[in-house]
């Protein structure tokens, strides 16, 4: 595999060999693919500082861990896009949903963002379980993508959030009508692209609730668990069932394939590696993220991308605010 | 027995195939609605129609796989499959003013019906759906199997063909009885 610089592209037909192949040979390696899967990479371990790439995957990193902290204040300013274009787009998807056309949408949107912070310094400053430095981009993702250990595939749906200082947290956001909903589609879809590529799917947690800490506040996340049995021969063909599992549910919705088609309209432009994926394969089993919380380099500056479940339930204002509100960085 | 599923592009056909191994079906086989013909569809013993986005009428397949073996293959659509076999046979749709997408209903069955057998005669059902069967447009050969909460046709059956829509998703982990439904197909 020749992989000499960022730059140097491959076709996913390519990707899909190399990882065949990296992940029957038990070699480690670094893969990342973009939302519309144009533009996949994947790297051995050892090829990665050379690409100035660094990773941080649940603790399994290339990263150097004594960062020196920045003393002087941290500037981060954000810009949120206009209620206008939220609005069209937001009622563009409603439309779909009352037709039929999807259940769940995830609408995401950029926002400009300044900060004197490099994305070197987000990368070792962010406070987050899954963590990518790439020369144009940097992930702090807290979603799980796919967990492959042993012979067993784990996926861990999050979709619920609240603020844990509410009074009776834990209870209104279990009891949340709304939440249950797009809780139960987004287990049913994952349950779906679990069942494509293992058997014995099974929800092994059902809203389970765990504590975020972030600069801000403290929240309460409700996740759940699925769990399948993949053939024992997985590793050699590792690349051929991960692009069966793309693009994510939890970043696209249901039906997959129609509601791309609409988040592709109603968002105008590609999301790159934003919602995308990386992960790692340490030679025996597999950990990656969904490229959720991310930060780019454009020609304009820096830009935030962010974005949030859409059901026919959802309300204009609160959806809006949560693109708002995830605009933020977890630092350490 | 050699199992057809025509698939929608829906995200819940998986979990179908899923309930059927659960069940110890093995033999079958998924193919898309549009790369499938007719004349491949004679090799099966039965065919499910998956869920999908959209209405009926937007895959016209769908009516020429009905029209096709309804008198000679068991037929079970489910959600858009099931919305195709009532369309099939001159029933209308209308669009909910409250979609379900997500949610779980309870329902009354008719347990003399296929499908119902060894089910209790009020069941818990995961719903994902915008569309329902209009009951005052079903045809005399078409009956009523099982109704929702809010009176809602949630399943129909042909008087003469082993064909069956169900608007709920026996796939979802939301409907606890869907492994005993599709046995009953699977039996019929």
């Amino acid at each position: 595999m020749n992989v000499s610089k960022i730059g140097d592209m491959m076709t996913l037909s390519e990707w899909r060999q190399n990882v065949n192949t990296l992940g029957n040979n038990g070699t480690p390696f670094l893969f990342i693919v973009d939302f519309e899967m144009k533009k996949p990479l994947v790297c051995t371990l050892e090829d990665a500082d050379t690409l100035g790439l660094l990773y941080h995957v649940n603790g399994n990193t290339n990263a150097a861990t004594n960062l020196t902290q920045k003393t002087s204040p941290i500037k981060f300013e954000s810009f949120p896009m206009s209620e206008l274009r939220f609005k069209k787009a937001f009622d563009d998807v409603q439309l779909q949903l009352q037709k039929g056309n999807t259940y769940l949408l995830n609408l995401t949107f950029p926002t400009p963002i300044e900060t004197t912070l490099s994305l070197e310094e987000i990368f070792y400053r962010s406070k987050a379980p899954y963590r990518l430095l790439h020369p144009d981009f940097v992930v702090f993702s807290p979603e799980c993508f796919v967990k492959i250990h042993n012979d067993a595939i784990f996926s861990y749906p999050m979709k619920g959030t609240i603020d844990a200082s509410i009074p009776n947290a834990e209870t209104i956001i279990l009891q949340d009508k709304k939440e249950l909903w797009e809780h139960n589609t987004i287990v049913d879809l994952l349950r779906n692209d679990l069942s494509i590529v293992s058997e014995n799917v099974v929800v092994t947690k059902f809203r389970t609730i765990s504590k975020i800490t972030t600069h801000k506040n403290e929240l309460l996340q409700v996740s759940s668990e699925i769990m399948g049995h993949l053939p024992q021969d997985w590793r050699r063909q590792l690349g051929d069932i991960l692009l069966k599992l793309l693009p994510a549910g939890s970043i696209s919705g249901a039906p997959k394939s129609k509601t791309v088609d609409i988040i592709r309209k109603a968002e105008g432009e590609d999301r790159g590696y934003y919602t995308g994926v990386f992960g790692v394969f340490d030679g025996h089993n597999l950990d990656s993220a969904v490229m959720i919380r991310y930060i780019e380099k454009t020609v304009e500056g820096y830009q935030f991308r962010s974005g949030g479940g859409i059901t026919a339930n959802s309300d204009f204002q609160s959806e809006r605010q949560e693109l708002i509100d995830k605009v933020y960085v977890p630092f350490v | 027995m050699k199992l057809l599923i025509i698939d929608n592009y829906d995200s819940f056909t998986y979990n179908i195939l899923e309930l059927l191994r659960s069940i110890n079906c093995r033999n079958v086989s998924i193919v898309k609605n549009d790369q499938i013909q007719l004349s491949q569809i004679a090799a099966f013993d039965k065919i499910i129609l998956s869920p999908g986005p959209g209405l009926p009428s937007d895959y016209p397949i769908l009516d020429a796989v009905i029209q096709n073996y309804k008198s000679s293959k068991p037929i079970l659509g489910v959600c858009l499959g099931h919305q195709a076999i009532a369309m099939h046979f001159g029933s209308t749709l209308t669009n909910l003013p409250d979609v379900c997408h997500g949610q779980s209903h309870d329902i009354q069955v008719d347990t003399n019906a296929v499908l119902y057998q060894n089910i209790p005669s009020t069941i818990r059902v995961g719903l994902y759906h915008s569309w329902a069967v209009d009951a005052s447009s079903l045809p005399s050969e078409l009956h009523i199997t099982s109704v929702s909460d809010s009176s809602i046709v949630m399943s129909i059956s042909h008087s003469r063909y082993d064909l069956h829509g169900i608007q709920f998703h026996p796939e979802s982990f939301l409907t606890p009885h869907g492994a005993t439904i599709m046995k009953n197909f699977l039996n019929s």
